[in-house]
Formats: structure tokens, C-alpha cells, sequence
């Protein structure tokens, strides 16, 4: 769909390296040094990465505040989840953090750690992401986020940002053992035992957040299209303006759709907080808007019914009766619009002369749409009667060229269905702030008036705005219909129609039942198989016997298990005494550790609370 | 004589700004309703006869906004309940009806360029001005219209 980078590009890399970070699967700290790294140099990229992640959080918590349900009742099980990550990556970022300051040993020049140099890349990617995701979003003192683009609704939906939750669980699942493997390696280990107990500690906060996340996605689970919108959200550069020149194929036709249908909402999105003053706002530019709105859905309309009457012999499903029910919409998109451009009669607006962006840009929209509609390579509005449409066998004569075009036709109708929406929200503003006019034609021309036009009262304004709800509602209904479509075939501009549905859950409930269906795919992550304490000795002491370590992992789920009680009955015994800190003696810390890889959540009741400590330690730049 | 012709001879027959005013907004109100009326007779001159018509109702909503239109033209506008539906060029193929509607826009273009040069009030130069481009327009988008 588009070339830009999108979130999901970097968010894999970071996975990609951290997959390779922790080596093949299986390897696991042998006495042969397979896991031998420094430890030092881990915490060290570790605490860049947790600073990244820390970061990620904090834009949640951000989010999350903005949301509709903020503030009301009980926080649910991913408000929970997200609190938990914001103060566990914060501490387990501080923790790491002294290691940082102690200088590297003068003179010794030696090659940098492999898995450090996989941590600092993932960073790396991590912080690249996160700046995708901001491309969209201003940040404010205080953490105050504010929209910069018509993705910024979407990037802080709660969708989106459970989804970015949950991808730091996972995160968090790689790194832990990674870390945790590190720090209780035994011959040949390497690095101080502060950085060691330190990258334990740090660790374990990872075993919590994934905990939190885990708990949480079982609870109310993240459903896979709301990760594929996390994945998709594209950095907010717009591709430059361009027109068709007359050659181009049907492939590059749909990507000039696309692309400009993008410029289009731009446009239009940012011209709403201006409408008050703006000299851009006028009759003319709302008009020629709403008139190419009817030209575009004109070419929708043709597009869809060419394919509706191609026989296709290819397809895995008869698509005919779909499409053309969806070109019907658009025929009806077409008519809504052209009410609204009728509804215009006797009005103005106090500034004339000029034509807004959004309308130039619409009037480009109409261009690369109708070159994709019509045959003739140079069609233009203005090129006269009886040009025949594109024939279906040119626009699809492949599957894959049939999810282009109808792509590019969902794009441009979705740009549509915003354009109506703003254009309704920029009128609105006008008659609210005396810009928009009617002529004062029932006084007597005898008598002396000073303006012949005065602004709209509310009531005469309302006929004109619901002809744009009436816009809206078409052209939303057209864009469903292909929508539709677009899923059965998997078209690319699928991302659409689930970046509504995000923004629509989230202006009504986060929770919204309605878009929690279908039920995503069961993604449990695995337990972590890590040795415990008794089977890491056999392992370093070189025994291979399945069953003698078969017992050792017996005899290490035992001890755990005891704690775990033990810590139980110390609970009920004194509800309000907080759980020692364990993990300060390095073998308590292993099998805290231990505990925490195995997926229990009664472990993160073992951990020590810190107190709290000042954040801005975690600030520092990866 | 159909509304376009009617409108071209009002047109030439202006002695004074006000009386250009006057023909040109009924020349853009009668441009209106023949596109509007012939709308969806063919697909392919759709698009033009849609941007024509939004032209139209621009440039007649430029007009409105000058000075010196005398304002009994606006009153007898608003009050008109529905629009008059003779001399619509009913007969007429969609190629006669555009290249109709771009003669009538090229004479007006004409006229208002003179205007917006002549007129001494800086309100009915602009209005007159941008009224001309939108009246240029119409020719652009209909001027080309051939037989196919």
C-alpha cells in the first residue's frame, strides 16, 4: 500500500534482533561459554533498550489518559497492566543505571559484546518506532500529547495503545531470560557481581511487566487487527504532490490514487481547527470540494460497476453481487453530495476568492480517478462525452490487481467519508463565528442597509449542515460496502477500515463489545523452559542424563513451590507486611527468577517493592 | 429563444455596470439550471457538467457580492420558490448543450474582464475579476466538448 516506513517495520527488526540475541533456540549457559557474555556490557544495552521501552510506556499512560473512560470507576485489567509497565521499566532502567557511570577499563580495547551490540540495535529500532508513532504527535510539557496529523486519533486510541502494551510483554518476554541467563552464568562468567545482581533485579521487573500484559491480554484479549494497526501505522510524511501524465499502468494509477487520497484528508483534517479565521474557508473552496466529492464518487461508481460485469474467471469467491452493491453506494454517495453542493444556495461565507488546499487536493483526487475509471489514457473532466470506462479485463486481469484497485477505490472513498466530516465540522465553525452569510433580501430596497449579506442565524445554517450529515452517512455507507470487499480479498487498504473502527471504539468506549469480535488467534506465550538453580549446577557440572536432569528440574520446581507457600502463609499471617527484598542474595535471586520465567503470577508477589525513586534517572538518552 | 441565447443578448445589451451585473448573474443562474438539467444524460461529460455548474454558482455568488448589483436582483432570488424550468435546450445533444454553455461563459469572461477593469469601486472590480475566472472555467471544462 505504501513505501513509507510503518511502525511494524521497526517494531519486527527490535524482535528480529533480540530473537538472534538470545541465539538458536534451545541454547541455554553452558560451561563452554555459549552464553559467557559480559554482563556488564548487557546491562549496559539493556538500560538503553528499557530506556526506549520506558519511554513507550510513558506514551500510554499519555494515551491512556486522553481516553474516554479515563478517570471513571475501577481501572480495568490493561490500565492495570499499563501502570505496572510504566513503573517497572522506569525502576528496572534506574537500576542499571550506576553501571553506566563506571568507566570501561583504560587501554583494554576489546570487541564488543555480540548480545550487547543485538540489545543496542533493537534500541536502536525501538526509538526509530517510537518516532514513527510520533511523527503523528506533538508532545507538550508534561507529557501532554496533541494531534499532528489524522493518524494521531488513531495512534492514541485504546486499541493502538493496548496493542503497543501488549508488544512490550513481548519484548519484555524476550529480554528477561536473555538478561536473566546473563546474569547467573557460571564458568566462564564475566562481568562484576554488582552488574550481575543488578541485571537479575532488572530482569525480574521484565518477568513482572510480561506478567501484568499476560494477565491482562487473557482477561480482555488484544485482538490480531488491532496489532496489524499498530504494525501499519505509517511515518506522517506525505508522498510530494503529483499528477497522472497519461501513461502510466493501472498499478501505478491505484498508487497515485492512494497516495493523493492520503494528501486529501491531510488537508482537509488540518483545515478544521482554522476554520475560524482562516481566509482559506470559503464558499468556493467548500463547493469545488463537495463538486469533486461528486466527481470522485461518480468514478467510484464506474470502477466498481466494471468490475462487477467482468466475468473473472480467477476469483475464489463471485464478487459480482458485492461490487455492485458497492457501486450502488457510490452512486448514492454521489447524490448525497450533490445535495450538499445544492445546499448551498443563498450562502456565503465572509471571505471569497480563494481555494483551499483540500479542494486542490480533491480536484487532483478526481483526476487520478478518473484516469483509472475511464479509458483514455489523457481523461480529464473536461474531456468530453462519451468516454468509455476502463474494461475490467484492463483494470484486474489479476487477483492481485484487484486488490490494488479496489484499494485505491476504498482509499478514495474513505477520503470521502472525511471529507464530509470536516467539511461539516468547518461550516458548523463558520456559522458559529458570523463567517457564514445569507443575503438580507427581505427588507425594501427603499430602505437605506449598510451590508447586503448578514451572518446566518443557527436554524437558517442547519438545512446546509444536514446535507453534509447526509454526505457523510453515503459516502460512509459506500465506503463499508467496499470495505467488504476489500476484506474478502485482502486487499492492503484493509488497515482503514480498522483504524475507524479503533477511533469510533475509543470516541465510544474502550471496551466497546462491537469490534472486540472475531476473537483473536490464541497467542499464549510459552513458559520460559529455563534451568532452574539445582539443574544450572548439572548443566555447568556437564551432565546430559535426561532423567538426572529431569529430577534437578523436579527438585527446583519443589523449592519453588515451598517459597511460594511459605510467602502465602506469611501473607495471610500479616497482610500489610511488605515481602522482604529475596532477590539481594544471587541464589534467592535465581530462583526468584526462575519462578518468574515459569508464568506464575503469585512470583511478582515475591518481589520486592522499591521505593520510589526519582524518574529522571531513566531519562537519559539511549 | 432558449436561456442561452436570452442570456447572451442581455448580456451585449448592458449599457451600465449594474446592468452587466444583473445579466451576468442571471447568465450564471441560467448556466446553472441548463447543466444541472442535463446532468446525467452521459457519462462521459458527467465530471464537466458538475464542475461547470459549481463554477457557474460560484462565479453568480461573486456577483451577488458586488455593489453595485442592484440589490432587487438578490431579493427576487431568494424568493423564488422553485427554479423555471423553459428554455432549457431540452432538444439539444449534451454536445450542443456544452458548447452552448462555453459560448455564453466566453462572452461573459469578455465582458466581466472589461468590467473589473473599468468598474471604479475596488468591490465590484473584484467581483467582476473573479466572477471572469470562473466564467473562464466553464470554457475550459466545456470548450473542448466534440463530438465523439
Amino acid at each position: 500500500m505504501t513505501t513509507r516506513p510503518v511502525f511494524g517495520g521497526f517494531a519486527a527488526a527490535a524482535s528480529q534482533h533480540l530473537r538472534k540475541a538470545a541465539g538458536p533456540p534451545g541454547m541455554r549457559a553452558t560451561p563452554d561459554g555459549a552464553c559467557a557474555s559480559n554482563a556488564d556490557d548487557v546491562a549496559c544495552s539493556l538500560r538503553r533498550l528499557l530506556t526506549v521501552m520506558s519511554r513507550f510506556a510513558a506514551d500510554i499512560k499519555a494515551a491512556s489518559g486522553r481516553q474516554p473512560s479515563a478517570g471513571r470507576g475501577q481501572p480495568g485489567p490493561w490500565e492495570h497492566a499499563s501502570s505496572r509497565a510504566s513503573e517497572t521499566l522506569r525502576y528496572a532502567a534506574a537500576l542499571l543505571q550506576p553501571i553506566l557511570a563506571q568507566p570501561r577499563q583504560p587501554g583494554r580495547a576489546r570487541q564488543p559484546d555480540p548480545v550487547a551490540r543485538r540489545l543496542d540495535a533493537a534500541a536502536t529500532a525501538l526509538t526509530a518506532g517510537r518516532e514513527v508513532l510520533h511523527t503523528h504527535l506533538a508532545s507538550y510539557p508534561g507529557g501532554e500529547l496533541r494531534a499532528r496529523s489524522e493518524w494521531a486519533p488513531v495512534v492514541l486510541s485504546a486499541p493502538v495503545t493496548r496493542a503497543l502494551l501488549y508488544e512490550l510483554g513481548t519484548w519484555a518476554h524476550q529480554i528477561a531470560p536473555l538478561g536473566s541467563e546473563r546474569a547467573f552464568a557460571r564458568a566462564p562468567a564475566r562481568g562484576t557481581p554488582d552488574a550481575r545482581r543488578r541485571l537479575s533485579a532488572a530482569c525480574q521487573r521484565l518477568w513482572e511487566l510480561d506478567l501484568a500484559v499476560q494477565a491482562a491480554d487473557e482477561h480482555d484479549p488484544v485482538p490480531d487487527q488491532d496489532l496489524k494497526l499498530l504494525h501499519g501505522i505509517p511515518a506522517s510524511v506525505l508522498v510530494p504532490r503529483h499528477l497522472p501524465e497519461g501513461a502510466e499502468p493501472v498499478t501505478r494509477l491505484c498508487q497515485g490514487t492512494i497516495d493523493t487520497a492520503e494528501r486529501v484528508r491531510r488537508h482537509a483534517w488540518a483545515a478544521v481547527p482554522r476554520a475560524s479565521w482562516s481566509p482559506a474557508l470559503t464558499m468556493e473552496s467548500l463547493r469545488e470540494s463537495a463538486t469533486y466529492a461528486i466527481v470522485i464518487s461518480h468514478n467510484c461508481q464506474i470502477l466498481l460497476s466494471a468490475l462487477a460485469t467482468s466475468p473473472q474467471p480467477r476469483r475464489a469467491a463471485d464478487l459480482s453481487a458485492p461490487l455492485a452493491e458497492a457501486a450502488d453506494a457510490a452512486g448514492e454517495a454521489r447524490q448525497a453530495w450533490l445535495q450538499a453542493v445544492r445546499a448551498w444556495h443563498g450562502l456565503l461565507t465572509d471571505t471569497g476568492g480563494t481555494i483551499s488546499r483540500a479542494a486542490k487536493e480533491a480536484a487532483d483526487l478526481a483526476l487520478w480517478t478518473g484516469r483509472l475509471a475511464y479509458a483514455t489514457p489523457g481523461w480529464t473532466p473536461g474531456a468530453g462525452p462519451a468516454h468509455l470506462p476502463r474494461p475490467a479485463r484492463d483494470l484486474a486481469p489479476r487477483p492481485a490487481d484487484l486488490q490494488q484497485v479496489i484499494a485505491a477505490v476504498h482509499h478514495a472513498q474513505d477520503t470521502m467519508t472525511q471529507l464530509a466530516d470536516t467539511d461539516h465540522d468547518q461550516i458548523r465553525t463558520a456559522s458559529a463565528t458570523g463567517r457564514l452569510l445569507m443575503p438580507v433580501h427581505t427588507l425594501p430596497e427603499s430602505f437605506d442597509i449598510p451590508y447586503l449579506y448578514s451572518p446566518v442565524p443557527a436554524a437558517s445554517a442547519e438545512p446546509l449542515l444536514a446535507a453534509y450529515r447526509d454526505a457523510h452517512a453515503a459516502s460512509a455507507q459506500a465506503c463499508a460496502r467496499t470495505a467488504t470487499i476489500a476484506e474478502a480479498i485482502g486487499a492492503p487498504s484493509q488497515i482503514l477500515t480498522t483504524a475507524r473502527a479503533a477511533t469510533q471504539a475509543s470516541a465510544d468506549s474502550p471496551a466497546a463489545p462491537s469490534r472486540r469480535a472475531p476473537e483473536p488467534a490464541a497467542r499464549p506465550r510459552p513458559a520460559m523452559n529455563l534451568p532452574g538453580p539445582v539443574e544450572h549446577i548439572l548443566h555447568d557440572l556437564g551432565v546430559t542424563a535426561p532423567e538426572t536432569l529431569q529430577r534437578a528440574a523436579t527438585l527446583d520446581h519443589a523449592t519453588e513451590q515451598l517459597i511460594l507457600q511459605a510467602a502465602h502463609e506469611q501473607s495471610m499471617r500479616d497482610p500489610a507486611a511488605a515481602p522482604p527484598d529475596l532477590s539481594r542474595s544471587a541464589s534467592t535471586a535465581e530462583i526468584i527468577s526462575h519462578l518468574l520465567a515459569s508464568g506464575d503470577p503469585r512470583a511478582t508477589a515475591l518481589l520486592h517493592q522499591p521505593e520510589p525513586r526519582p524518574s529522571a534517572q531513566a531519562e537519559i538518552e539511549p | 429563444m432558449n436561456r442561452i441565447t436570452a442570456a447572451r443578448a442581455r448580456i451585449d445589451h448592458a449599457e451600465d455596470l449594474p446592468e452587466l451585473l444583473t445579466a451576468a448573474f442571471t447568465a450564471f443562474e441560467d448556466m446553472l439550471a441548463v447543466l444541472h438539467h442535463h446532468l446525467e444524460r452521459d457519462d462521459g461529460t458527467f465530471a464537466a457538467f458538475i464542475l461547470s455548474a459549481t463554477a457557474a454558482a460560484n462565479g453568480r455568488d461573486r456577483i451577488a457580492a458586488a455593489p453595485s448589483l442592484p440589490p432587487a436582483v438578490i431579493a427576487s432570488y431568494c424568493a423564488r420558490r422553485a427554479p423555471e424550468t423553459g428554455g432549457l435546450l431540452a432538444e439539444a445533444t449534451v454536445i450542443q448543450v456544452a458548447l452552448a454553455v462555453a459560448g455564453l461563459s466566453e462572452q461573459l469572461a469578455g465582458s466581466l474582464e472589461a468590467a473589473a477593469g473599468a468598474a471604479a469601486g475596488p468591490g465590484d472590480r473584484d467581483s467582476c475579476a473573479h466572477a471572469a475566472r470562473h466564467a473562464t472555467r466553464i470554457r475550459s471544462l466545456l470548450g473542448r466538448a466534440r463530438e465523439p
